[in-house]
């Protein structure tokens, strides 16, 4: 079955435990059966610094068809950088955009992000938050953002994390702009009780390897016994629903 | 699937908090794991009160084959738990600092530290729960116990953006007395830094169950990218040489 990782990192960080090049994903995808990845680096791009905006495109320029790559941009770039997120997207091929506001200390609905997310519903890109149970990734914090930009598509990467994922449920019911990816999220039953609640149209398979081992995240949806059509949905329709993958689907 | 596993992090009996590990689950977790062994650990009672708890797990124990009782108690019962202690048959102590709304650095917790020290029971502490048990926040308690071992639950850390890591490893590398559990860690890469730098000898599987799936947390472990003999070591043979149990 085809499978897209709409969750994973690339960056280079030598002698770091989390020092992520292109081949170590590239691996660890031939090993899950993974076709194709989104990748983003570790840390936010600003303007006067797209180093890491340059190293995720160079990744996805020397792996084409197996590579794609988010923005991962730092709200506070303002003006100028939604200019370079708009150059990612239309002149670098990027696919969306990806908000950690740990790494950014910046509120999901603060006004320099809901810029960010007009110009993301401009463009027609999805906007992947990290959502997890730390201060400004909370689902209710993040539902605040689709509350301000209710036609952006908004992935909760982690959906929730250990301790709030009922909250992101509870967010997806109320806001069709949310959709729920899967990776590190440790209890594969969370995600049954997911798709349960909204549908798998709104959940997206995602590893956040290679740090989070692919196939093992593979597994967790596997193990689930959901069915072929309903794992086909989560593994690669819905994530395909809102990007462009440069292939025929 | 038959191999030896030890699980030594399992929550069982009717729970405050709603998820239980029943006989009947964990009878038909046998029926699939034939070799499965466990150590199961009151949830916290629907009254907050341990001695009942345990006197039902103590039973539970002896009509479920290869599976032990583990105290827990409440620090803020202090002379209650004490004395649990002191007639304790069980082979480690279990304290939970989120659940009990309890500092490891406050009075109460050194106490029943000391108790269990001196009886000479590991103690297992479900680490990483903010705001109680930071690793930064157990690392007093155990560098005030050296000789003393500690089982710290999921790696000493659950955060789910790597934030603690790097703390939590602090305690494994200073601390030789402490074991790393390996239930809900979502990083494979931590748990084979772990087996790499610490030594298979201190890396112990958890369920972590109800919380946790067991067969996913199952899986984390046999998908690691280690030596069979250490597998091994991590699925069965340190949990039963930590508790005490070849000795038996």
């Amino acid at each position: 079955m085809k499978i897209i990782d709409a969750h994973t990192h690339v960056q280079s960080i030598p002698g770091h435990m989390w020092d992520s090049p292109p081949k170590r994903l590239l691996k660890l995808m031939d090993d899950a059966g993974i076709s194709q990845s989104i990748i983003m680096p570790y840390g936010e791009i600003r303007p006067e610094d797209p180093t890491l905006l340059y190293e995720g495109y160079q990744a996805t320029q020397d792996h084409p068809g197996r590579l794609l790559a988010f923005a991962r941009m730092h709200p506070a770039g303002g003006e100028k950088g939604i200019e370079l997120f708009e150059k990612a997207i239309l002149e670098m091929g990027f696919v969306g955009l990806k908000f950690h506001p740990v790494g950014t200390l910046t509120h999901p609905a603060d006004p320099s992000s809901v810029d960010f997310a007009r110009k993301a519903v401009e463009l027609d890109v999805p906007i992947l938050f990290h959502c997890g149970d730390e201060e400004f990734t909370l689902p209710f914090q993040i539902a605040k953002l689709l509350d301000k930009v209710p036609e952006a598509k908004v992935i909760f990467g982690h959906m929730g994390g250990y301790f709030h994922v009922d909250d992101a449920i509870a967010v997806a019911q109320t806001h069709p702009g949310c959709y729920l990816e899967t990776s590190a999220c440790p209890d594969p039953r969370v995600i049954e009780k997911a798709v349960n609640a909204i549908g798998p149209e709104r959940i997206i398979f995602g590893s956040d390897g290679p740090g989070c081992l692919p196939a093992l995240e593979v597994e967790k949806i596997r193990q689930l016994k959901l069915g072929a059509d309903t794992e086909a949905q989560i593994f690669h329709k819905t994530i395909e629903s809102l990007i462009h993958t440069g292939e025929d689907s | 699937m038959s191999f030896p596993i030890f699980d030594i992090h399992c929550l069982f009996g009717d729970s405050l908090f709603e998820k239980s590990e029943s006989a009947a689950s964990m009878q038909t977790r046998r029926d699939q794991y034939p070799e499965l062994e466990a150590l199961l650990i009151p949830a916290k009672p629907k009254d907050y009160l341990y001695p009942g708890a345990m006197e039902e797990l103590r039973v539970a124990t002896k009509s479920l084959a290869a599976t032990f009782p583990c105290l827990r108690v409440d620090p803020w019962r202090s002379k209650e738990a004490e004395e649990l202690i002191e007639q304790s048959r069980e082979p480690a102590v279990f304290l939970h600092p989120f659940e009990e709304h309890m500092y490891p650095t406050h009075k109460n917790f050194y106490s029943v530290v000391e108790h269990a020290a001196k009886k000479k029971r590991p103690v297992i502490i479900a680490s990483g729960y903010l705001p109680y048990s930071h690793a930064a926040q157990i690392l007093p308690l155990i560098r005030d116990f050296p000789e003393h071992p500690f089982i710290l639950t999921h790696g000493a850390q659950i955060n789910i953006c790597g934030l603690h890591i790097t703390e939590a490893f602090e305690i494994f590398e200073s601390c030789p007395n402490t074991y790393f559990e390996t239930s809900g860690i979502y990083r494979q890469d931590y748990i084979e830094r772990a087996v790499s730098e610490l030594g298979a000898k201190r890396v112990l599987f958890g369920s972590g169950g109800p919380h946790y799936d067991f067969h996913y947390e199952l899986k984390r472990i046999l998908y690691l990218n280690v030596s069979d003999s250490d597998r091994h070591l991590i699925l069965y043979k340190n949990a039963r040489r930590v508790l005490g149990l070849d000795l038996e």
